[in-house]
């Protein structure tokens, strides 16, 4: 069987047998995904390369211990996800907060909507690949993060469940909200700024500045 | 509709995120995933190594054995009979261009009949040969044979050489003519002393040098070869004593006297060259009393003298016969001031 059609589970397994040409194959698998992944969240490219670099080598300390349990593309997703909240944690500039959870209820109705939504960047992002980039910038958190895992990283929506800890259909409400927002943002239609704030705050998630 | 617009959001996304990480990036992580499991260049190289360490090993021992095997299987006759018999005698540093060819690099007809058993002059000059002819020696029957010879003749050439000083004061006295072996003067053994330390007289860069003496037994002046040779002694028994004769030869052709540096290793084949030249030697005296001359040294004196008279034109033509006479083998006898003379017709 060639290499190239082994499962993302074979080649892990294999490169913690000591096959470093298995590992070749799945990080080039991986790589595009999971660093879109991190630079959509980090916006930064810098700060998106170190933790990309931290999430594989993360990956390379923990392969003694991988079991194939469940999709290797969690797996590694779920190490993306945790660095990635290591680091807006770390930053104390954010903090994840969620509706469902009325603790969370004033933080989340002081929260604005995405200045994407402002006119000024409409004008600018002019293009439909920028705009959406912007858009999904403009996510929420939450909705950000599942939206890129179920496109980035392919998974699915009981995997970001899983992965995110979150229950599944608050998983889907996520996505359905984002997906809402970047279909208007391919409509190229002018939105009402109210709306889009209620609509962030539908999702259940809003940034808090901090 | 709704999933047509997913579709292409999806496709829309696909388009707008092609983000890929830096080349530098991948390296790193690629060398740090290389590095954990030891594969890295480094390791690569090592590993490899360690695979070709049987096939470098087995090549090795092969190569290791072939070089064992060839150190001990016994090297090829390192002077075998014929070939040592054809290659020059080496001589004096110097002297190469106007030394005549050795004796035995005529070529020796294979009907020559062997040296008789009642002849001693066959036997004694290998006793001259030196030691280290056994160890070049493959353990041959054919070259066993003449080893056997030597051996046994050594002893008798031992008893020689220390009465050699002995013999080459008697060579003085005359010696009867049908051998017309010259004898050297003591003037010639007076010149040969320097050159050939009495200690080192039975050595064998001595045997050698005598050896050599040995391929022109005939003296270079008429003076000296009417000197009588010794009656009944054997010109190879007279092996130390003639040295005077290519003394005076190598004299007349400005070549230095043969020293101690004739390398050891051509013992062997000058002492077979000594033992074919005096079978030939033998073969010259009776061509030459066919020819009507009592002997060949007599035949070179006479053409000397002849020459010496002004008779330059007899002398050619005697010179001639000899030649005619001997054939290839005139060069061999011939000294080198006579060699030189062109030939005429008889």
């Amino acid at each position: 069987m060639p290499a190239s059609a082994r499962s993302d589970e074979e080649l892990m397994l294999a490169y913690a047998a000591g096959d470093a040409a298995a590992f070749d194959l799945l990080y080039a698998r991986h790589k595009g995904g999971v660093y879109r992944y991190l630079l959509r969240h980090c916006r930064q490219s810098a700060i998106a390369d170190e933790l990309f670099q931290d999430v594989w080598s993360n990956l390379i300390r923990a392969r003694a211990s991988y079991a194939p349990t469940a999709k290797f593309a969690t797996w590694l997703y779920r190490l993306a996800h945790n660095r990635w909240v290591d680091q807006v944690r770390a930053d104390g500039h954010l903090t994840l907060v969620s509706t469902d959870d009325e603790a969370h209820a004033e933080t989340v109705a002081s929260i604005p909507a995405a200045r994407t939504d402002e006119p000024q960047r409409h004008a600018e992002n002019r293009e439909l690949g920028a705009r959406l980039r912007a858009a999904v910038a403009s996510l929420p958190p939450a909705q950000r993060d599942a939206f890129l895992l179920q496109h980035e990283g392919g998974l699915s929506l009981a995997e970001i469940a899983e992965l995110t800890g979150a229950g599944m259909e608050t998983v889907k409400s996520r996505i359905r909200y984002a997906v809402a927002k970047l279909r208007e943002e391919l409509r190229d239609e002018p939105r009402d700024e109210s709306r889009a704030g209620e609509r962030g705050l539908d999702d259940g998630v809003r940034e808090e500045l901090g | 509709m709704s999933e047509e617009r997913d579709r292409a959001l999806e496709a829309a996304w696909r388009a707008a995120s092609r983000e890929e990480p830096p080349p530098s990036l991948d390296a790193a992580v690629r060398a740090e995933a290389r590095r954990a499991v030891g594969a890295g260049p480094e390791e690569a190289r090592r590993r490899r190594l360690r695979q070709l360490r049987y096939p470098f090993a087995a090549a090795a021992t092969v190569a290791l054995l072939a070089f064992g095997i060839a150190q001990m299987t016994p090297p090829d006759e390192v002077v075998p009979g014929g070939t040592s018999d054809q290659a020059p005698a080496p001589r004096a540093r110097g002297a190469e261009k106007p030394a005549p060819p050795s004796a035995s690099s005529a070529p020796i007809s294979p009907a020559l009949p062997p040296a008789s058993p009642a002849s001693p002059s066959a036997s004694p000059a290998p006793a001259l040969a030196p030691q280290p002819s056994v160890a070049l020696q493959p353990p041959q029957s054919s070259a066993m044979e003449p080893q056997r010879k030597n051996e046994s003749l050594r002893k008798e050439s031992g008893e020689r050489f220390a009465s050699a000083p002995r013999q080459i004061e008697s060579a003085a006295a005359p010696r009867s003519p049908p051998e017309a072996r010259p004898p050297p003067s003591d003037a010639a053994t007076k010149k040969l002393a320097p050159s050939a330390p009495a200690a080192a007289a039975d050595s064998a860069p001595r045997g050698i040098a005598e050896n050599a003496d040995r391929s022109e037994p005939f003296p270079a002046t008429p003076g000296a070869a009417g000197t009588a040779p010794l009656a009944n002694e054997p010109r190879r028994a007279a092996a130390p004593q003639p040295a005077t004769p290519l003394a005076e030869a190598r004299r007349d052709a400005g070549a230095p006297a043969p020293q101690a540096e004739a390398p050891a290793a051509t013992a062997v084949g000058q002492v077979r060259n000594r033992t074919a030249a005096a079978q030939v030697s033998d073969l010259d005296e009776l061509k030459a009393k066919d020819a009507g001359v009592e002997s060949v040294a007599a035949w070179i004196a006479r053409i000397r003298e002849l020459r010496a008279s002004g008779r330059v034109d007899a002398a050619a033509v005697e010179l001639a016969k000899f030649r005619s006479t001997f054939g290839e083998r005139a060069d061999a006898l011939l000294p080198t001031d006579l060699r030189a003379i062109a030939p005429a017709r008889p």
